[in-house]
């Protein structure tokens, strides 16, 4: 192999690598959320103080769980109904519960009646960066505010589940 | 140069290749709940057609013509956003002899958000579509073969992640010709 045809391997190899990377879908995606990965940072409105609460940094130290949601997904509203029995015993145990709303009429008229505590995307900042695509989507994020687990969907037998979750990230 | 040309489809071959592979081992787990399976025969429901307000029953009156079902509400941005992607292919579907429905609770602002795109609106008031076929998510759409049988799901906005997925699934089902 002659210098000029390994030099032209070399380049035709780091142009391989980049129209691969870039043309990959997943490819430029850098901050796609992911279990083992930081939750993406977001400040979001809190619908009943209406501070800003920074995502996932006033957490920092308690576990917790993002629930993306919209009122006009039936198993959403299952998924917050269903919570509303757990949540002070997860409280109790140190584990916050956090819901995102779209923010409509709707989602507040709703959400306003379950006590959870709720965060106001009206713009889809959030959705957008945890690339939340169909509700309900659920992170569980752990003290150090790690994605530990990313679930789609809600049935009447995932709270079991979701408990199980919680309580593990609580745990020592 | 030839010989250049060569090495330069060669190298693009195969770091593409191993890009793939190393993005399929490395890829986001999400954990999924419910749905139906491929080859499970569609659920069997009576829903009601918004343009006429008569019975229509899934996927029985359906038998031969495949189809897909769009689980949607006006709530939810992401549905809204399916619908948009759908949107365009409407026509296409039509001219192959596929039928793409959205099944809706049929709440009015379902019906006023609807009624300009286009779509056959089969309402689902009391959930006995959702429930049926396993819908934990929405959107969440169903693609029904001719015999009746589910071909594939897919969710959220699958249309803008994937737009040839869905015109590759629905050339699956009618055959990459025109429709009967």
């Amino acid at each position: 192999m002659t210098r000029a045809t390994a030099g032209l391997l070399v380049v035709a190899l780091l142009l391989g690598a980049l129209a691969a990377y870039g043309l990959h879908p997943a490819g430029p995606k850098r901050d796609l959320p992911a279990v083992g990965k930081p939750a993406p940072p977001v400040a979001l409105e809190d619908l009943a103080t209406r501070e800003k609460v920074s995502l996932p940094t006033d957490f920092q130290g308690r576990p917790f769980a993002l629930i993306f949601f919209s009122h006009g997904s039936p198993p959403s509203r299952e998924q917050v109904l269903q919570l509303r029995y757990a949540r002070r015993e997860l409280e109790e145990r140190v584990f916050d519960l956090v819901i995102v709303s779209e923010g409509t009429v709707d989602d507040l008229a709703f959400l306003g009646r379950t006590g959870h505590r709720v965060l106001l995307d009206p713009d889809h900042r959030a959705f957008t960066l945890y690339r939340v695509t169909a509700v309900p989507r659920t992170f569980h994020i752990d003290r150090m505010g790690v994605i530990r687990k990313d679930t789609l969907g809600w049935t009447r037998n995932s709270l079991k589940q979701f408990v199980e979750t919680a309580l593990e990230l609580v745990a020592p | 140069m030839r010989k250049a040309t060569i090495l330069l489809i060669l190298a693009l071959v195969v770091v593409g290749a191993t890009w793939t592979v190393f993005r399929w081992y490395t890829a986001p787990q999400r954990a999924q709940v419910g749905g139906l399976e491929a080859g499970q025969p569609a659920p069997v429901v009576t829903l009601t057609d918004a343009a006429t307000g008569l019975p229509v029953r899934i996927p029985t009156e359906l038998a031969g013509r495949p189809f897909l079902l769009l689980f949607f509400s006006q709530g939810c941005h992401a549905c809204r956003q399916e619908v948009e992607g759908l949107k365009a292919h409407l026509t296409e579907f039509g001219e192959r002899g596929f039928t793409a429905f959205v099944v809706t609770p049929g709440t009015r602002a379902d019906l006023e958000y609807l009624a300009p795109t286009g779509f056959p609106v089969l309402l689902d008031p009391s959930g006995e579509a959702f429930s049926a076929y396993g819908v934990t998510f929405i959107p969440h759409t169903v693609f029904v073969d001719r015999a009746g049988l589910v071909h594939r799901t897919m969710t959220g906005w699958s249309v803008k992640e994937s737009p040839g997925a869905v015109r590759e699934t629905v050339t699956d089902l009618t055959g990459g010709g025109g429709g009967q």
